[in-house]
């Protein structure tokens, strides 16, 4: 089935389609997963839109890099890491970024009564301590648990080996254990 | 007892990721943005063209300004140093020289005498005919240095008005005359039959001058 997918995937470069094609294809199939990735590292819809489009626009440019030996899917979300990473990186952004949380932070605060006990549940409990989970525990938990890829995928798309791969893992999974028993 | 994080994904999902979509509007901006990357670049103004070229001409002529400021602030060479100060020889000591030379050639009938200054040190050749002998020529050199002494003697420098940097000392080579010069400067031309050098100080309040043979 994976093997079917994959394949799927390297179509899109195999399939004689333009240029413009191409890219619209690749946003119909990733534009949402990439989306919520970069999500997952910047805790800002806008900020995320404005990172999901440079990812594409990226993709699009270096389309040339892509090697055949890892899935479109993986070369698309390293690409969605690295941008992510070099704005969290970026002091100039991350200064524009406060300014800009601490403005919606006004606005956010007035929070519905149903939005308030939907937040309380204990799902969106785990999913708030996983958001709140220092970056490089973060980081992988969410793409293993959340978008299900496997160990080997995670560490070529963050460039670690695999063994530091399961280590954040297992540590990542301790430290959220911790926090949620901490909440109960 | 599962795994809660296993259910992350639709925790999310339908959580507060719901909302999260890459929206058509975000679509358009992303091919916008590929357009504009490809779009040929827009002609240049012509204020563009004249403030361009403008700014490049500036840049060469400050260039080649820099280039004339650092050769004109290169240390000259080792023989254009040495002719410059070959001609500076001051006023006062040409005087000297000249009156010491006329005296020399019509009394005592040397063949040639050349001098030059270098900084403050002041160097003769004097070639004597080959019918003296050496006794005769030292005799002579002596009565050429007094007479250079004797005459700073008899002009004090301050007496010149400060016409020149005086030597300080003074640096005296002999030669005999005999073979055809075949090049170089004139103390080269000529085949040394035997030299030594006197070097001497000249004290310029008192105008003596204190020499020493330091080789023979």
């Amino acid at each position: 089935m994976k093997l079917i997918r994959n394949n799927r995937e390297k179509d899109l470069f195999l399939q004689g389609l333009s240029q413009e094609e191409w890219l619209v294809q690749l946003m119909e199939r990733y534009e949402d997963k990439v989306i919520r990735l970069a999500y997952t590292y910047v805790k800002d819809r806008k900020l995320a839109e404005d990172l999901t489009q440079e990812v594409f626009v990226k993709c699009f440019i270096h389309k040339e890099n892509f090697r055949s030996e890892s899935s479109v899917k993986t070369w698309v979300y390293a690409i969605t890491v690295n941008i992510c990473k070099d704005y969290l990186r970026s002091g100039w952004k991350k200064y524009i970024h406060i300014i800009d949380r601490l403005g919606k932070s006004k606005q956010s605060s007035a929070l519905t009564p149903e939005l308030t006990i939907v937040q309380k549940s204990e799902y969106e409990a785990l999913a708030d301590e996983v958001l709140k989970l220092p970056l490089k525990y973060r980081e992988v938990i969410l793409l293993f648990y959340y978008k299900e890829l496997s160990v080997s995928e995670i560490s070529q798309i963050l460039h670690k080996k695999e063994p530091t791969i399961r280590t954040l893992l297992q540590r990542g999974r301790e430290m959220l254990r911790r926090k949620l028993e901490k909440g109960r | 007892m599962q795994d809660p994080l296993k259910q992350l994904p639709e925790i999310l999902n339908n959580g507060r990721m719901k909302n999260i979509t890459f929206k058509e509007e975000q679509r358009h901006k992303v091919l916008q943005k590929l357009h504009d990357c490809n779009r040929p670049p827009a002609p240049k103004s012509w204020f563009y063209h004249w403030f361009h070229q403008g700014m490049s001409l500036a840049l060469g002529i400050a260039f080649i300004f820099l280039i004339i400021q650092f050769a004109q602030g290169t240390p000259l060479n080792e023989d254009q140093k040495t002719a410059d100060q070959l001609v500076k020889i001051p006023y006062a000591n040409k005087a000297i020289l000249t009156k010491a030379r006329h005296d020399m050639r019509h009394h005592y009938d040397v063949t040639a005498i050349d001098a030059y200054q270098e900084g403050d040190t002041l160097f003769v050749h004097i070639i004597f005919p080959d019918h003296l002998n050496r006794e005769e020529q030292i005799n002579l050199t002596k009565s050429y240095l007094k007479e250079v002494s004797h005459l700073t003697l008899n002009e004090p420098y301050v007496a010149q008005e400060y016409l020149g940097e005086l030597w300080n000392y003074v640096n005296v080579k002999i030669y005999t005359a005999g073979e055809e010069p075949k090049d170089g400067m004139l103390a080269d031309k000529l085949q040394v039959d035997f030299g030594y050098d006197w070097l001497g100080t000249i004290d310029k309040k008192e105008g003596i001058l204190k020499w020493d043979q330091i080789s023979d």
